[in-house]
């Protein structure tokens, strides 16, 4: 039992042991990376010296005897007696293991708990032979006399010493992240610091928000009185409470490596007792979020990460069959994006089999087979968040089914977060958790729209533009039934907020001709221009959060409070983007595919050609044979096609003058209309069109995304936007057939 | 034991709640609409500060939506951590009855009502239908 006037030194003695073992796991882990660390010896050293000193004082026999243990054989690595090995290493982490179960037992039953670590104690005491007759730390010299006793060394040693020499100036550049992190860790804790109640602190955010709202209101009556004095003393406050603000947040916030520090211990474990070999790497370790969000992301990374090194990082010789280096990387990484927090867990392991996951999950009738072949690959990946569900051929012990993703995503889903997979077959997968921050004060701007205000946060904000007049009239095209326009060189997808918001009214009644005001938006890869009916001001503005049913909308990230009292809705850029992406073809990815594989920096030469009154296509040169004209009437029709004797061919039509414009043109028999004859794989076929244009010089890497089946994509020539014809696509839209028939209908030409 | 309910109207129906479950009464505070939100969900309120969900309590029991030029009384529920406020007609007495006068909901109370409703309460002129808040706020 503690004694009354030792409790508050023993519950400090546990809260820093606890921080002292965290740090020591990521010290050994660094020390078996490079075990030529002085500084990290030392350094563990004097931990381990502390926590057994403080036992020694508080009368905590055995963790007094496994410390004191530990230490001897640490003093004789500080010494040089010992080479720091991955035995020696594993045993100290157990040691480590065993104090935090003894503390555990006190902080419950202020008892060191039933546990004899007699077998402990014995290994640690056995590793304490020395086993090297030299300093292994000397010059290069000292390693070579230490080559010249190979029968009394174990093989390793000269290499290891040779490489520990070298490598010691360079170990900062070392991947190993963790010893940056222990170099930085015993800096916070030597500045001074507070304990505070998290109670406290959520009261003060509170009112700290409150201040922020009172502040607007202040701003804005201030701006309308005409009193010097009373602006003066407004921007004062304005001022003020900015500074208050950020002060305050600051103290909520901890670096995400009070998680990502756990790491290196959890991976080291895991990896060895799966048989892979893993390497760690950390990015973005101090940035900082909500302790509320770090409490709940531990349980659901720790499961992601699980997955990876068990299910997603093959055993170093399946990986070595498949050409990869046995060691697999698992990244672990953190970033802000949008006003959210992103923690990205990518492995470049095997991937998830996508078959495998609809044949389960078909299996399991948790899908139609209707479903399961028309679903894209995007949204199969998303099936094993589904309950019940599991693809893991074997369940082990360290991460039981591989599944616990329903559970993983419930969590998220519990803190207004998001989850989702990039996975590749063979070559790994990515995990991105997004997670709002909630009581964030962000600057925003307002904007109106039917008769509502909406706040964009900053941070997505590109630019803002007024189309009018000249801009209006050349700029604005409408590309397969979308608006865009043309902003300095690049097409721009315009949208009006109204039909992002699904809200009738507002910017739809303007005139053709009156102005639009656009803010352009960013969010990830995909830029758009929202119109909208007002821009207001710029703000900071609250963001509270808002209810599931609605955060489940993926158009709306919170709600604000304006100045003058009312609810404004904050829009989440990314999730309108992305359902835009939907209807707009293409997003990032399957562009910068699909320009990988066209030939990048020769200019082609293009057809350019009107369909109907107002589009324009063009068709590569190299697949045009001639250009014709002729009279509607001599078209013929045989089964299925549309065909045009000329010059002692038979020409089967593609009638784009119908085709693009949905209902037949006028067909006057006596006009005449070109024909571009094409060949393609071995046969000829004839495109008929309104007006040929002209020829123009383009680039195929410039293209954006197509809107149609048959249209290859965009690109601006000759200063428009043009469709480029895809010639394969557009014959297998009007006949799959047509290159298989090829035999039978030279046999019937007449 | 004495029950206590707030008594409010949604067109002519009477309705109940128990009042542990009112934090409070609030006359007339607009809300701001939320496009798309599914159909119950009036929009979002100010209350001190506070963002809450504004639920239209008629449109939710599958009674004519409200609409926005309508004058409306919020109750404001507790609930879970957020407050939610549920819009209604008008607002009446508290009606006080000894718990063994409650009956079960009759088996005639279809649709929205009926999934919500968990007793009623037979008055002098009238039955009060008491709701199940939980149920309610299942939007």
């Amino acid at each position: 039992m503690i004694d009354e006037d030792l409790r508050e030194t023993f519950l400090i003695f546990i809260a820093e042991s606890h921080e002292n073992l965290d740090k020591l796991d990521q010290n050994f882990i660094a020390l078996e990376e490079n075990p030529a660390n002085q500084e990290m010896i030392d350094d563990i050293f004097r931990t381990v010296h502390t926590i057994k000193g403080m036992c020694g004082f508080m009368g905590f026999g055995k963790l007094e005897k496994i410390t004191h243990t530990g230490e001897s054989l640490l003093s004789m690595m500080r010494s040089g007696e010992v080479t720091p090995t991955p035995e020696m290493i594993s045993l100290l982490l157990l040691m480590l293991d065993a104090v935090r179960e003894i503390l555990g037992h006190l902080e419950k039953t202020e008892t060191e708990g039933p546990t004899i670590y007699s077998g402990l104690l014995d290994l640690l005491q056995a590793m304490q032979k020395p086993d090297q007759p030299k300093d292994w730390r000397a010059s290069k010299p000292a390693a070579k006399a230490a080559e010249e006793k190979p029968a009394e060394q174990k093989p390793v040693e000269p290499a290891k010493a040779a490489e520990a020499s070298d490598t010691q100036e360079a170990s900062a550049a070392q991947a190993a992240t963790a010893s940056n992190a222990s170099a930085a860790a015993p800096k916070a804790s030597m500045e001074s610091t507070l304990k505070v109640d998290v109670g406290l602190l959520d009261k003060l955010m509170n009112q700290m928000g409150e201040l922020v709202l009172s502040r607007n209101q202040l701003v804005m009556m201030a701006a309308g009185s005409n009193s010097k004095s009373m602006q003066a003393l407004a921007q004062k406050v304005n001022r003020i409470t900015s500074e208050l603000q950020e002060g305050l947040m600051k103290t909520r916030m901890q670096p995400i490596d009070t998680l990502f520090g756990k790491y290196p211990r959890l991976i080291r474990d895991l990896a060895k007792s799966c048989g892979k070999e893993v390497k760690l790497v950390l990015e973005g370790r101090d940035r900082e979020v909500d302790k509320g969000l770090i409490e709940a992301l531990k349980d659901p990374l720790t499961h992601l990460l699980r997955n990876s090194v068990d299910h997603g990082i093959e055993t170093p010789a399946v990986r070595r069959e498949a050409g990869k280096a046995p060691e697999g990387v698992l990244a672990v990484k953190a970033y802000h994006e949008s006003g959210q927090v992103v923690v990205e867990i990518s492995d470049d392991g095997a991937g998830i089999r996508l078959d495998k996951v609809k044949a389960k999950a078909l299996e399991k009738g948790l899908i139609t087979p209707a479903q399961a072949t028309s679903m894209p690959e995007k949204e199969a990946v998303n099936l094993i968040f589904l309950p019940g569900f599991s693809t893991a051929e074997k369940v082990t012990n360290v991460s039981g089914r591989g599944v616990g993703m329903d559970v993983v995503a419930s969590n998220i889903k519990k803190i207004s977060g998001s989850i989702d997979i990039d996975t590749r077959a063979g070559l790994g997968t990515t995990i991105r958790v997004r997670i709002p921050l909630t009581l964030a004060i962000v600057p925003a701007l307002v904007v109106g729209s039917a008769g509502w205000r909406y706040a964009l946060p900053q941070v997505n904000l590109v630019e803002l533009l007024l189309i009018e007049g000249e801009k209006l009239r050349k700029g604005l095209e409408t590309v397969g039934g979308r608006l865009v326009y043309r902003l300095r060189g690049e097409l721009l997808p315009l949208v009006r907020l109204g039909d992002a918001l699904g809200t009738a009214g507002g910017e739809v009644a303007a005139s053709p001709d009156a102005a639009l005001k656009v803010v352009v938006l960013q969010a990830e890869a995909f830029r758009f221009g929202l119109i909208v009916d007002q821009v207001m001001d710029a703000q900071e503005i609250v963001v509270k959060p808002v209810p599931k049913s609605i955060m489940n909308l993926r158009r709306y990230s919170g709600a604000t409070i304006l100045g003058d009292g009312c609810v404004a809705l904050i829009l989440d850029v990314p999730g309108i983007a992305r359902t835009l992406n939907a209807t707009l073809a293409g997003d990032g990815t399957r562009e910068s595919e699909a320009a990988a594989s066209r030939p990048t920096d020769l200019p082609d030469t293009y057809l350019m050609f009107r369909s109907g009154k107002k589009d324009r296509l063009a068709l590569p040169m190299p697949l045009v044979a001639r250009v014709e004209e002729f009279e509607i009437s001599r078209i013929e029709t045989t089964g299925k096609w549309e065909v045009l004797q000329l010059q002692g061919e038979i020409l089967p039509l593609v009638r784009l003058d119908k085709m693009m414009n949905g209902t037949a043109s006028d067909d006057e028999l006596s006009e005449r209309l070109p024909v571009i004859v094409c060949r393609h794989r071995g046969r000829s076929l004839g495109l008929v069109v309104r007006r040929i244009l002209d020829t123009a010089e383009g680039r195929a890497a410039d293209e954006s995304a197509p809107n149609r089946d048959w249209v290859r994509g965009n690109q601006v020539l000759s200063g428009q936007v043009t469709e480029i014809i895809d010639l394969e696509g557009l014959i297998r839209h009007c006949d799959a057939d047509f290159f298989a028939r090829a035999a039978e209908t030279k046999g019937t030409a007449a | 034991m004495i029950r206590r309910y707030c008594a409010f109207k949604l067109k002519e129906h009477l309705f109940g709640l128990e009042v542990s479950h009112v934090q409070e009464i609030v006359r007339h505070n607009d809300y701001t609409p939320v496009p798309l939100a599914p159909p119950g969900i009036a929009g979002l309120m100010n209350l001190r500060g506070q963002i809450l969900m504004a639920v239209d309590l008629r449109g939710r029991l599958g009674m004519e939506p409200r609409d926005r030029s309508e004058e409306s009384i919020n109750l404001i529920l507790r609930t879970g951590e957020t407050p939610v406020s549920v819009l209604v007609d008008d607002v009446r007495d508290i009606v006080e009855a000894e718990e063994d006068r409650r009956r079960a909901p009759p088996p005639h109370l279809q649709g929205e009502i009926g999934a919500c409703a968990e007793w009623v309460l037979q008055l002098e002129k009238q039955t009060m239908v008491i709701l199940d808040p939980n149920k309610v706020l299942e939007v």
